[in-house]
């Protein structure tokens, strides 16, 4: 919830926010409700007060990818058709300029009054004072941030400024086609591979000398190709103790060695010069011209839903997110919330 | 509220991930996905693994979220590609990365 704009936002924040609460509420059927978290929440908003008649429209900053879908259209029209004093207003932002976009907006005092974000976005418009405590709000409208979203800890000095949406789900897609040319047997389903695997893996698929390049193992320039390996040895330990960066540990200088390995002395990752380069994006990665790519579930969404826009005469399979070699075994997952504040 | 939980299940259904704490029918959800992605010879049983169905999955963090996230993240993209070109050592660009996220942490924390 953007400071400027807190109480204006606040029902609509706890409208959004209470998808969270499993039916806390009672109003299981879908039906109205006198005391629908909604207006419960409207009354702590002396503006937008849900009994006064009065008709708020609330600014939704999303990516486009979210807010431009056939799915968030109709969730919109059912939530205006039963909360017809409450307007949403989307500002769709492509996934690429989404942090500029939203960066500018925040800093230049700009209304917003919900905004999706994840880890990452989320707390630097804590730290840098943007978004508002819902602790009081959430109070009001019967919810308690402690309990009824899991084992959710606040988010700073105690306080809660955002909800949780989603968690991401990472996993290793392939290219079956790549495994097949290079006579290489497809990863176990199960049993992950450890990060030397991979990079052995990536080596013997690549083949760079035809027309048609085939690295073994696609990245995108995100910071988690780079220090995630890292993560899993350290528990994701990016902080020191006393709150400095803690990127200098060894797990890290390792993790970013690993990735050194694989692009500059196996040569079966794009070198990074020519990934900047050639502006390639995560999209890329259905091209066809990679063996192996660490991807969240959005991937697997691609490849099911969007067949018309990334057409391929390939196979994809999915498998388990490597590990280190200390991990051997374990099911590992980078977790990442995202939510709305 | 029901409103608000099918705007987490359509947000669901449009970006492929399962909300936290929102209960839905994921049954359902896998058995879409997988029938989606039949042609490629992925399976329910592998979907339902890897997309949050194994209770003992170790979660780690994906990235830095604490003290200047921003800063952390975009200084580290930055610089690092220097030891990928070969240009510095890769303790140079970690020191490097340090030394500049911890003034932005010191930084905001004076703001």
């Amino acid at each position: 919830m953007f400071k400027k704009w807190g109480l204006l936002a606040t029902s609509a924040v706890m409208a959004f926010a209470l998808a969270g609460c499993g039916g806390k509420s009672g109003s299981e059927s879908g039906g109205g409700s006198a005391s629908s978290p909604a207006s419960s929440a409207s009354s702590s908003a002396p503006a937008s007060d849900a009994g006064s008649g009065e008709t708020v429209t609330l600014k939704f900053l999303n990516i486009s990818e979210y807010l431009d879908s056939a799915e968030f259209k109709a969730f919109l029209e059912r939530f205006e058709a039963k909360y017809p004093n409450i307007k949403v207003d989307p500002i769709s932002v492509p996934h690429e300029q989404y942090i500029n976009k939203r960066n500018i907006m925040l800093a230049s005092g700009e209304q917003v009054d919900l905004l999706w974000g994840n880890g990452v976005e989320q707390f630097d418009a804590i730290n840098k004072g943007f978004l508002m405590p819902l602790d009081d709000a959430a109070k009001e409208a019967g919810i308690d941030m402690s309990k009824d979203f899991g084992d959710f800890k606040p988010d700073k000095d105690g306080k809660y400024y955002r909800f949780p949406i989603q968690q991401n789900n990472w996993m290793l897609y392939y290219n079956k086609k790549a495994f097949d040319d290079a006579g290489v047997p497809y990863p176990d389903p199960k049993v992950p591979m450890t990060w030397d695997e991979m990079a052995d893996v990536a080596q013997k698929i690549t083949n760079t000398s035809g027309k048609d390049k085939v690295y073994g193992m696609f990245y995108n320039n995100w910071g988690m190709y780079f220090y995630g390996y890292g993560s899993q040895l350290n528990n994701g330990k990016f902080y020191t103790d006393d709150g400095k960066a803690n990127i200098n540990a060894p797990e890290f200088k390792r993790s970013l060695e690993w990735m050194n390995d694989v692009m500059n002395v196996k040569k079966a990752a794009m070198p990074i010069a020519e990934f900047i380069q050639n502006n390639t994006d995560f999209l890329s990665y259905w091209n066809g011209g990679y063996g192996m790519v660490v991807g969240a579930q959005w991937y697997a969404q691609l490849a099911a839903t969007k067949k018309d826009k990334f057409p391929r005469d390939w196979k994809a399979g999915i498998a388990p997110m490597p590990v280190p070699k200390e991990m051997a075994g374990k099911h590992m997952n980078w977790s990442s919330i995202d939510s709305l504040a | 509220m029901i409103l608000a939980q099918e705007y987490v299940s359509d947000y669901t259904l449009s970006t492929g991930a399962l909300p936290m704490y929102t209960k839905v029918n994921k049954d359902k959800y896998y058995e879409d996905l997988a029938n989606a992605l039949k042609d490629d010879g992925i399976t329910l049983e592998q979907v339902t693994y890897l997309f949050g169905g194994d209770p003992n999955v170790i979660n780690v963090e994906e990235k830095p979220v604490l003290g200047a996230p921003q800063e952390y993240e975009s200084t580290f993209l930055d610089i690092i590609s220097q030891y990928y070109t070969g240009a510095k050592t890769v303790d140079e660009v970690l020191n490097e990365v340090k030394e500049k996220v911890d003034a932005a942490i010191e930084e905001q924390k004076n703001q």
